[in-house]
C-alpha cells in the first residue's frame, strides 16, 4: 500500500498561545483507509484536520514545524488552492462551509467544480450524480441557506464529494443528519474507500464509525497515542483510558466484565456481538 | 394540567412549504418528552409552535390551558425556555458570564437571584471554570453548553432543547444527559428534538415518531423504538443494542447497555 498521509516531527502553536496544540512525532495513514480520529475536547482533533486541510499554516498562521506529506506533496509548500484539489475538508457546521455566493444547490455544488476548471458536462454528471448519493435532487433549485440544518450539512457534503479528492476529512461531518441520512454518507465513505480514497473521520457516533473503520487514532493533550486497526485499539484500553465512550457492543461487553462474567473478546460489530451473548446463553443453560 | 396542548396543528412556511399537516399532542406538566424524525420532518417547527417563535397556520396551541394566540414571545418565553440547534443562533456576548446572566436580567431577576441561577447552571453545564471566557474562545461543544446554561438560568418551568447532543463530543454529550435527568429531578418539563436514538433511550419515558409534518408514534420509548420497521420507514435506526437483540431473538425493548447487561445477568 502506498502512504496517503505521512506526519514526521509536527508541532503546531496558535497565535497567542503559549501550549502547542499538536506534537505528532510520527503518523504515517496508507491510501484507501477509512480512519477514525477520536480524543476528547481540546485533544488536537480539528487541529490534525485543518493541518492536513492546509488551513494550518496557510489560514491560521501560528508556529509549525515538521513535515507534513499527503501523496507525496509538502502541503505546507503548496497554494492552498492546490491542497484543496488533494483533500477535501468537509466541516462540522454547514454555516461555515456553504458559499453563500448562489442561490440554489445545484449552484453550491457546481461552484468548487468551475473553480478547478472542470468542463460543463463533466459538472452537470458529477452533480446529479453526488445529489442522487445524497438523497437531496429533490432540493436541486432551493437557496441552500433556506434549507434545515441537516439538508444544509448534506449539501456542504456533496459540494466536496463531487470534487472526488484524494483525501477525505470529515470533521463531525455528520453532526446534524438524521440517522438515515449518517447511513448515506457512511455508505459513500465506504465506495470512496473503495476506489482507494482515504478517509479522515472525527465522528460523534461511535456505533456508526466503529462498523466502517479500518483503525482508530486516538489523540490526548495534542499527542497520538494510539494508530492501529480499531478492534486491537479498542481491546488494548488505550481509549477507554483517555476517557473515551466505548460503542454500545465492546461497551457491553464491558458492563458484563463488570458483573464477572467472562468475555474472551471485545466484540466491535453486530455480528460479533451476536456470537458473545449466544455463547453467553448457550454457558447459562 | 398538561404544560403544552397542540391542537390540530397546520403551518404553512411563507415559501409555500406545508411543515406541519395536522398535529395534535399533549405534554404533561413534569414530563420528558423525544420529538424524532428525519430531516425536514417537522420536529423544529413544531416546537417554535410551542415557544411562539411560528405561530400556526391553523389550529391551536395552549400553554398550562392558556390559549397563547394573542401572548407576545417575550412573555412565553418567561415559562419556556428554547435552546437552539446552532449556538450561533443565541450567543451575542462576549463572556459566559453575560450571556448566561442576560436572560434571568431580561426578565427581571433581583442581582442576588442572577448570582444564583448562574451559578446553579454552569455547575450543572461543568462551564464554573469558564466563566470569565469568550463563548467563541471555547471549543463547540463547551459553546453549545453555554446556550443551554443561559437557557437553564432563566428558570423556566418547560425547557425545550433542539438537537442537544448534535456535533457534541463525548463528554459533552454526557454532560447534556446529566443535564436532562438533573432538571427532570426538579420538576421540570423537558422536550427534547434530536436523531440521537441512544439519548433518548437513556433519558426520556416518552417519544414521538414524525414524518412528513405528522405524528406517526406516541408511547413509550421501549415500545415505540422495538418497532423496527416503523423506524426504518421513517429513516431512523433502533440503537445498536435493540438491533443485537433481535438478532439474538431476545426483546427488543432492550435498548441500552444497561438494559442488557441486567437482562443477560440476572
Amino acid at each position: 500500500m502506498v502512504n496517503s498521509i505521512q506526519i514526521s516531527g509536527v508541532q503546531y502553536t496558535y497565535p497567542g498561545s503559549d501550549h502547542p496544540a499538536l506534537v505528532l512525532d510520527e503518523m504515517t495513514i496508507q491510501e484507501g483507509q477509512i480512519c477514525w480520529l477520536s480524543g476528547l475536547n481540546g485533544a488536537g482533533k480539528t487541529t490534525l484536520c485543518r493541518l492536513l486541510a492546509g488551513l494550518i499554516p496557510h489560514f491560521f498562521r501560528g508556529q509549525l514545524s515538521g513535515g507534513i506529506q499527503v501523496h507525496g506533496q509538502d502541503t505546507t509548500q503548496l497554494a492552498l488552492a492546490d491542497v484543496s484539489g488533494l483533500v477535501g475538508f468537509i466541516m462540522d457546521d454547514p454555516f461555515d462551509q456553504l458559499t453563500r455566493a448562489t442561490y440554489t444547490v445545484r449552484g453550491e455544488i457546481a461552484f468548487g467544480l468551475q473553480n478547478i476548471g472542470l468542463p460543463p458536462d463533466e459538472i452537470h454528471e458529477r452533480i446529479e450524480e453526488t445529489m442522487g448519493q445524497l438523497g437531496i435532487a429533490a432540493l436541486a433549485e432551493r437557496l441552500p441557506t433556506s434549507l434545515s440544518g441537516g439538508e444544509q450539512q448534506r449539501v456542504a457534503i456533496a459540494s466536496i464529494f463531487a470534487r472526488r479528492p484524494n483525501v477525505l476529512v470529515m470533521d463531525e461531518a455528520t453532526s446534524q443528519l438524521d440517522p438515515q441520512g449518517c447511513e448515506d454518507i457512511f455508505d459513500l465513505v465506504t465506495r470512496f474507500k473503495e476506489m482507494g480514497k482515504t478517509i479522515l473521520m472525527v465522528e460523534s457516533k461511535p456505533d456508526n464509525i466503529s462498523q466502517v473503520a479500518d483503525r482508530l487514532l486516538v489523540l490526548q493533550d495534542g499527542h497520538l497515542i494510539a494508530n492501529g486497526p480499531v478492534k486491537d485499539v479498542l481491546g488494548s484500553g488505550v481509549y477507554e483510558q483517555a476517557g473515551l465512550s466505548l460503542p454500545s457492543y465492546p461497551s457491553l461487553a464491558r458492563g458484563l466484565q463488570a458483573k464477572a462474567v467472562a468475555v474472551e473478546k471485545l466484540p466491535v460489530t453486530l455480528e460479533e456481538a451476536r456470537v458473545m451473548v449466544e455463547r453467553l446463553r448457550h454457558a447459562s443453560h | 394540567m398538561p404544560a403544552i396542548e397542540l391542537d390540530g396543528i397546520v403551518y404553512t412556511y411563507p415559501s409555500g412549504t406545508r411543515a406541519l399537516q395536522g398535529v395534535s399532542l399533549s405534554i404533561e406538566d413534569r414530563e420528558a418528552i423525544a420529538i424524532v424524525g428525519q430531516n425536514g420532518a417537522g420536529k423544529t417547527t413544531l416546537v417554535k409552535m410551542a415557544n411562539g417563535l411560528l405561530r400556526p397556520t391553523q389550529g391551536m396551541v395552549r400553554l398550562y390551558g392558556q390559549d397563547i394566540r394573542n401572548t407576545s414571545t417575550a412573555r412565553i418565553a418567561r415559562q419556556i425556555g428554547f435552546v437552539f440547534q446552532n449556538p450561533r443562533t443565541q450567543i451575542f456576548l462576549s463572556s459566559v458570564e453575560d450571556e448566561v446572566a442576560f436572560g434571568p436580567r431580561n426578565i427581571g431577576m433581583s442581582q442576588a437571584q442572577i448570582e444564583q441561577r448562574m451559578s446553579y447552571a454552569l455547575e450543572l453545564t461543568g462551564l464554573t471554570a469558564h466563566k470569565a471566557s469568550h463563548p467563541y474562545d471555547l471549543t463547540p461543544s463547551d459553546r453549545k453548553l453555554v446556550t443551554i446554561a443561559s437557557i437553564i438560568a432563566m428558570d423556566q418551568p418547560v425547557l425545550i432543547l433542539d438537537e442537544p447532543t448534535g456535533g457534541l463530543d463525548m463528554a459533552a454529550a454526557e454532560a447534556v444527559v446529566r443535564i436532562v435527568e438533573g432538571y427532570r429531578d426538579v420538576g421540570r418539563t423537558v422536550i427534547t428534538v434530536t436523531h440521537d436514538m441512544d439519548f433518548v433511550a437513556r433519558c426520556f419515558e416518552r417519544v414521538v415518531v414524525m414524518n412528513q409534518g405528522r405524528v406517526v408514534a406516541d408511547g413509550r420509548t421501549a415500545e415505540v423504538f422495538s418497532q423496527h420497521e416503523l423506524l426504518t420507514g421513517t429513516h431512523l435506526e433502533p440503537t445498536a443494542i435493540s438491533l443485537l437483540a433481535a438478532e439474538c431473538g431476545l426483546p427488543k425493548t432492550l435498548l441500552t447497555v444497561e438494559d442488557m447487561v441486567d437482562y443477560l445477568t440476572t
